[in-house]
């Protein structure tokens, strides 16, 4: 039983230490899960008109000129916009193409008339999103989280060991409840535990994954974007700025069967001093998230580069909807939040097990063998 | 509920069993989910909610 021993001082001590900020991140992320739905009951989120279908798009030089219109002083710095939704653009300016301090402008992809100035840096779900993703500690904090939910995993796995030595004498599914409160805490922290951990599993491991997307993206940059970027690394930044809308025609063109998913303008983290970053979808749920890549001669409007993402920025990509749950409609959203719930009980019970056993002697006979026997 | 003292001690096999097949069909879901619209989609997402319908099931059952 020696091994058994190890693996429930593994379980025991990954699990205290994130304990406590799993909760915090099971309880943040429940809102997360419906955060565009909770936008719309706080009538946050202002509604496009209604048009025909077959309403031509604006060119996005007059939806830049509109958002320059509001902020004369101010650069653009991406253009995105929400998936499944082609009546708005969202631009961000700020005072330089890296200002953190940025506007958010809300346009009309049919008009170019500004719609909304939504802020995206202040309320509830502001909150919410910061204490999920880094507790408003920014890298450090996001590196922090991430690695609460490595201890997780390995508390989830070692969990998976010690499931067999607790489970020789009774069923599956089997929860003692008319004995002591603490089997019947145990039963069903076990039972649980081992249902809903592939998904657990899952969402802890594409986090962990998430919490470190700073650190591909600048990795990308230096390796691939700067390798696009060499021929005009030593050339001045550009004075003048071809049509936004003349390059992603020419995007267009080079990749017919993709949609425009945003646009990183000269001097922001996605493209160069000199191009507009063009980025291309696809529509399934998958490829909607693995975005290609199109560089554009900001100066000239001409093609400069386009390259399938590498391996390390398709893994970080494809993580994203697997944590965020957001790719199978409202019922993955509501398949998602009881397994959030779930995975609380199954943190509530085991932080008990644990408060109530330091110390304590066990009376039923039965119970002490079989504990002994895993710890 | 007294059962279990007579029950044999179970082996690894009878106890992973149902963790497996529903670990199996949770990770089915997810992936198909995100692969797939239509039929297959609607499928996967029936097999996500199965591991919840057990746990609901099993625990209100007496």
């Amino acid at each position: 039983m020696g091994s058994i021993k190890t693996w429930a001082w593994v379980h025991k001590w990954s699990s205290l230490i994130c304990t406590v900020f799993m909760l915090l991140l099971c309880l943040t992320g429940l809102p997360l899960i419906f955060g565009h739905e909770i936008g719309h009951l706080l009538g946050d989120e202002v509604e496009p008109p209604k048009m025909s279908e077959n309403t031509p798009f604006a060119s996005m030089d007059d939806v830049i000129a509109s958002a320059k219109s509001r902020y004369p002083n101010d650069v653009v710095q991406y253009v995105f916009k929400e998936p499944d939704e082609s009546t708005f653009w969202f631009v961000s300016m700020g005072k330089t193409p890296l200002d953190d301090d940025n506007k958010f402008l809300m346009i009309d992809s049919r008009t170019a008339k500004i719609l909304d100035e939504p802020k995206f840096d202040e309320g509830f779900m502001h909150i919410m999103l910061r204490l999920h993703v880094d507790l408003f500690a920014g890298l450090p904090g996001m590196l922090f989280l991430g690695l609460m939910g490595f201890l997780m995993v390995i508390a989830v796995v070692s969990g998976a060991v010690l499931y067999a030595p607790f489970m020789r004498r009774i069923a599956f599914g089997e929860i003692r409840k008319n004995r002591t409160a603490k089997l019947k805490r145990l039963d069903t922290h076990n039972f649980l535990g081992v249902v809903t951990l592939v998904w657990v599993f899952v969402v802890g491991l594409t986090g962990v994954v998430n919490a470190w997307s700073e650190l591909v993206v600048n990795y990308w940059q230096a390796d691939q974007m700067a390798e696009m970027v060499a021929p005009y690394k030593d050339l001045p930044p550009p004075t003048r700025f071809a049509s936004i809308q003349a390059g992603i025609d020419v995007a267009k063109k080079l990749e017919p069967n993709l949609n425009l998913a945003f646009i990183a303008f000269p001097g922001t983290a996605f493209s160069s001093q000199h191009h507009y970053g063009i980025f291309m979808n696809g529509n399934s749920p998958l490829t909607a998230r693995l975005y290609k890549p199109v560089l554009i001669d900001a100066q000239t409007a001409e093609l400069t580069d386009s390259r399938e993402i590498p391996w390390y920025m398709t893994a970080f990509l494809i993580s994203q909807p697997l944590h965020f749950g957001d790719y199978g409609g409202m019922t993955l959203k509501i398949i998602w939040a009881i397994l959030d719930l779930l995975t609380i009980i199954v943190l509530w019970t085991g932080l008990m097990l644990w408060w109530k056993k330091r110390n304590q002697y066990v009376p039923d006979i039965e119970t002490r063998v079989s504990l002994s026997e895993a710890y | 509920m007294v059962t279990h003292l007579f029950m044999q001690n179970r082996n690894l096999m009878q106890i992973f069993k149902w963790p497996v097949a529903l670990g199996v069909l949770t990770l089915f879901g997810l992936i198909i989910a995100l692969l797939e619209d239509g039929v297959l989609e609607h499928v996967s997402l029936l097999a996500l909610s199965i591991p919840i319908i057990v746990i609901i099931y099993f625990y209100y059952r007496d």
